[in-house]
């Protein structure tokens, strides 16, 4: 049962004591693009969420292998990626010759696999000394943090679309740009530090 | 990230529109983890701003020359593959020429590698143009980024440590909050109306600087589509299989239909043989009746997800009749008349021709069928008024470059 | 869309005026307290305070073109909050900072006061919480015997006293005897220098629901929640009247209830939204405090609710299949359900 709350608990630091997205600023190139696109939001986060669970559970087991855990920062980090291409593979494989998906869909199961915030998962769990149970948490509070900042900065872009009185000067990517920065202020309220300061 | 096809263009144009106009991060979003996370200082901004410039140059390169016939999603895959194998190239040279430059960039600068600019600008503009061009566009790109990311690390080392490279500039009361992330976005929001501000002064009279990735865009779909329709296919053709043949062939349901088949399985075992016969009779029958109870609701909305049922498109008035003629015996002229439908509307896109096709090639000729082809021409139809109006656009978008072209030549 | 001529008012307009003036008026009550234990310095940083952020709103509104009007009495009153919440040991030029970023960056990229997205004084004190904590965070003694001699923080012979906030941070508890609680009545603790004095605000909070009782709920519903978490969930082992009292009193929260949350630009619309969005912001300023790095998360719960509500309300709207604009746009409609 201690794992189970080990698994919560960091869930919920990855969610909201050290929000990826806002306070460590992974993924937010995605988190942005993606939340202009309403009917791609829940899917693509699902996907995010997906993609970061297993690479995290992946990843970590791998690491138990002592070859593995012991070698240099650069061929761990190849590994990762080579994780993430298999899990991508199978994925884009699975949707186009399965379920016959049109190119844009298999447009975004690239941005989903392949973004800073999902190469960044494994790199903390061993920072941090993540056990597997852990990790499993680690890349669900993830994918709740990256679906929480899609969600939050599609409510934003609404918002910014319904305003007409934003000056000229800041319409469209400034007056965004000023609302993800008020957002990640609110975020440091938990953090208050980053990883790169 | 992917979703414009990009007209081929001159070199001065693909080397000049990265750096104002389709400036990756500021009018992009792309390529912001580096820019906000890791640009902290003058001595890290340069540092990303180097890395990206050398991974963009060389893949760009490379895919022009290599990767252009590979399909697109293996391309994406070899992009970060590839990226990475520069990278820690670099990175190795570096630490044994220069040792200790990189300090503590060199746990999270890996992540270059997947870096947004990269496949970005290799798909919009190297798969589909000369090497020259390609060369001048990733130059272009890694200047605008460049210049973006050392004016950000220039500020926020300034405003937030008093200091440039290290050095300190001035003593007082620093603003240390802008070293964080949210100090980058900060700083970016007032750079780019900065740099809004002068393209709209420069040309003032002509249109905006326009950034559609920061407004809502209605019209796309959702990554679910293709699993929705599966399934939609599955048990369609489920139903209309158990209604021409009369049985219970469990075993010989094809694989291709998934989870609806196994869910038939499951309900099957449950119910004698006789009951399951008249049950999917009965549904066969709703369904061949049902539409016309139905409202009238696009294609594109689709619920499936929880197992109900998806809504019909929109029905015309003389797509009533086949619906009225449930069996095989009408299913030949209902047929015909479909399909001569589709032959009028052959001047739709390809993509809605070929989904009609496919759905005619797989579909057993039946009122099913029938309903399936008019969801699909409404469909189809919807389809070419979206790429009408996206024609439009470019059009419209097509004449000021063109009109900027000839200007610059 | 925008400010319509005098005279040609929308009644979200109105009310927007008729709320920033009254608020105005009502901050006078903590300022006395303010001048009364630390003398011409809080006079002195509530000035600079309210200067910088008029001339920044003035500087945006020229360059933009626009009529100055209520924005800038809304700029007054950003500047004026900004200040309140500040200790009275803070340097002059903090309290200045903290004006210019809330207009610079939360106030005038958003265009006029009553349509932006965050609350600009809310903003403004979490970017001083996070760049300058020590500064912020740091409240000097209440000394009556000089009451005047407010010294810098950080400076020579700089007495600091231990706001209640530190105290639960570190699980310290003060004495339950009626000194305690009278000291917590009437402000004579160390802490922000309008927000100290729990009579005033019980003052403010009658005034506020005589003159706007259709915001009230927001506070009401925060300070409910937030006791029901001292009560709990203390953080102090020496009971939970005391951890109540404590909780109360301490740092920005009945001052952020009061000033920061009922903004009628980011409140819902209706009663029973502006209550759940009270308790909501509530819960996280408990969370914040529990859990946050800093000893005060208020500022934080009120930026993290202005984000959230729209989601809540995209997400309704979905459900019931409308395409209605967001809650600062209703207003512009005279939407709300207004006593």
């Amino acid at each position: 049962m201690s794992w189970f709350v080990a698994l919560i608990v960091t869930a919920m630091y990855s969610l909201l004591l050290q929000n990826l997205i806002f306070t460590g600023g992974f993924g937010t190139s995605e988190a942005i693009r993606i939340s202009s696109k309403p009917r791609y939001v829940i899917s693509f986060a699902l996907f995010i969420s997906g993609f970061s669970i297993a690479t995290s559970l992946i990843c970590r087991a791998l690491e138990l292998i002592p070859q593995i855990g012991g070698a240099h920062t650069l061929v761990r980090l190849l590994i990762y990626i080579s994780v993430l291409f298999i899990l991508y593979s199978i994925t884009v494989l699975v949707f186009r010759y399965a379920l016959h998906a049109e190119d844009r869909i298999l447009r975004k199961i690239g941005m989903a696999a392949f973004n800073t915030l999902l190469l960044a998962i494994p790199l903390i769990n061993r920072s941090a000394a993540y056990t597997v149970g852990e990790s499993l948490g680690a890349g669900i509070g993830a994918g709740a943090a990256f679906a929480l900042a899609v969600f939050l900065i599609h409510a934003g872009i609404h918002v910014l679309d319904h305003n007409d009185c934003i000056p000229r000067a800041f319409r469209g990517t400034p007056a965004l740009f000023l609302y993800v920065s008020l957002l990640a202020l609110a975020f440091t309220g938990f953090s208050g530090h980053s990883i790169f300061v | 990230m992917h979703d414009k096809v990009e007209n081929r263009p001159s070199g001065r144009h693909a080397f000049r529109r990265g750096l104002l106009r389709e400036n990756p991060v500021l009018m992009q979003f792309i390529g912001l983890f580096p820019a906000v996370a890791l640009a902290a200082s003058v001595k890290s901004a340069v540092i990303v701003a180097l890395a990206a410039a050398f991974i963009l140059i060389v893949m760009e390169l490379l895919t022009t020359l290599l990767l252009k016939r590979l399909p697109f999603w293996l391309r994406i895959g070899l992009y970060v593959l590839l990226s990475y194998g520069i990278l820690a190239g670099g990175m190795t040279i570096c630490d044994r020429f220069f040792p200790n430059l990189l300090g503590p960039l060199s746990s999270y600068l890996p992540l270059l590698a997947v870096n947004s600019l990269t496949v970005y600008r290799c798909e919009t503009c190297a798969v589909q143009s000369r090497l020259r061009i390609s060369l001048l566009d990733a130059v272009g790109a890694s200047l605008g980024y460049g210049a973006v990311v050392l004016l950000l690390g220039l500020f926020r080392e300034l405003l937030g440590a008093g200091a440039i490279w290290g050095y300190p500039v001035f003593a007082g009361p620093w603003a240390t909050g802008l070293l964080m992330p949210f100090g980058g976005f900060l700083m970016l929001g007032f750079l780019a109306a900065a740099v809004k501000w002068l393209y709209n002064r420069r040309h003032q009279g002509e249109e905006e600087l326009e950034t559609p990735v920061a407004h809502v865009d209605e019209e796309e779909g959702s990554v679910m589509e293709p699993l929705l329709r599966f399934i939609q296919k599955g048990r369609s053709v489920q139903a209309a299989h158990a209604q021409h043949t009369g049985d219970q062939k469990q075993g010989s349901q094809p694989k291709a239909h998934g989870g609806s088949g196994r869910k038939m399985k499951a309900e099957n075992r449950q119910m004698p043989e006789r009951k399951q016969l008249g049950k999917k009779k009965a549904e066969a029958s709703e369904q061949a009746t049902a539409p016309q109870q139905r409202p009238a609701k696009p294609a594109m909305k689709q619920k499936a997800l929880d197992g109900k049922r998806l809504p019909t498109a929109h029905r015309k008035p003389e797509s009533s009749e086949p619906e009225q003629m449930p069996g095989s015996a009408a299913g030949s002229q209902p047929a015909k008349r479909a399909e001569k439908r589709s032959e009028k509307k052959a001047g739709r896109p390809l993509q809605a021709d070929k989904t009609a096709r496919q759905a005619r090639t797989h579909m057993p000729p039946d009122p099913i069928r029938i309903q399936q082809e008019e969801e699909l021409e409404s469909f189809a139809e919807v389809l070419a008024a979206l790429n009408r109006r996206r024609e439009e656009e470019k059009k419209a978008a097509g004449e000021p470059e063109q009109k900027e072209q000839k200007g610059e030549d | 869309m925008t400010a319509s001529s005098e005279g040609l008012r929308t009644p979200a307009e109105k009310e927007f005026r008729s709320y920033t003036v009254s608020t105005l008026l009502m901050l006078i009550a903590p300022a006395v307290m303010a001048f009364y234990y630390y003398r011409w310095r809080a006079l002195g940083l509530l000035a600079v305070s309210i200067l910088t952020a008029v001339l920044c709103d003035a500087l945006g509104t020229a360059l933009m073109r626009r009529r100055p009007g209520i924005d800038t009495v809304y700029a007054a009153l950003t500047g004026a909050m900004i200040a309140l919440l500040l200790p009275a040991s803070a340097p002059y030029w903090l309290p200045a900072a903290g004006s210019a970023f809330a207009i610079v960056a939360a106030k005038l990229p958003f265009g006029s006061a009553q349509k932006t997205p965050f609350v600009p004084a809310a903003a403004g004190i979490a970017f001083l919480c996070v760049c300058w904590p020590e500064l912020v965070f740091t409240y000097p003694a209440v000394a009556m015997e000089q009451p005047g001699q407010v010294l810098v923080t950080g400076s020579k012979d700089f007495v600091e006293g231990a706001s209640f906030a530190s105290m639960l941070r570190v699980h310290n508890s003060i004495s339950g005897n009626i000194l305690s609680y009278f000291n917590a009545v009437i402000g004579k603790v160390p802490g922000p220098m309008g927000a100290t004095c729990m009579l005033v605000m019980f003052g403010v909070a009658i005034a506020f629901f005589m003159f706007h009782s259709s915001l009230w709920l927001s506070s009401a519903g925060f300070v409910a929640v937030c006791s029901v978490c001292s009560v709990l969930f203390p953080r102090i082992l020496t009971g939970r009247k005391l951890s109540l009292t404590m909780e109360i009193s301490a740092g920005m929260l009945v001052f952020t209830a009061l000033f920061l949350l009922p903004n009628p630009a980011t409140l819902p619309k209706t009663h029973l939204q502006r209550l759940i969005y009270g308790m909501a912001a509530g819960a996280l300023c408990m969370l914040l405090r529990y859990f946050g790095a800093y000893e005060e998360g208020a500022c934080f719960a009120v930026l993290l609710m202005n984000a959230a509500w729209p989601m809540v309300e995209s997400m309704m709207r979905d459900r019931q299949g409308k395409k209605l604009p967001p809650a600062a746009s209703q207003l512009e409609n005279g939407g709300g359900t207004h006593a």
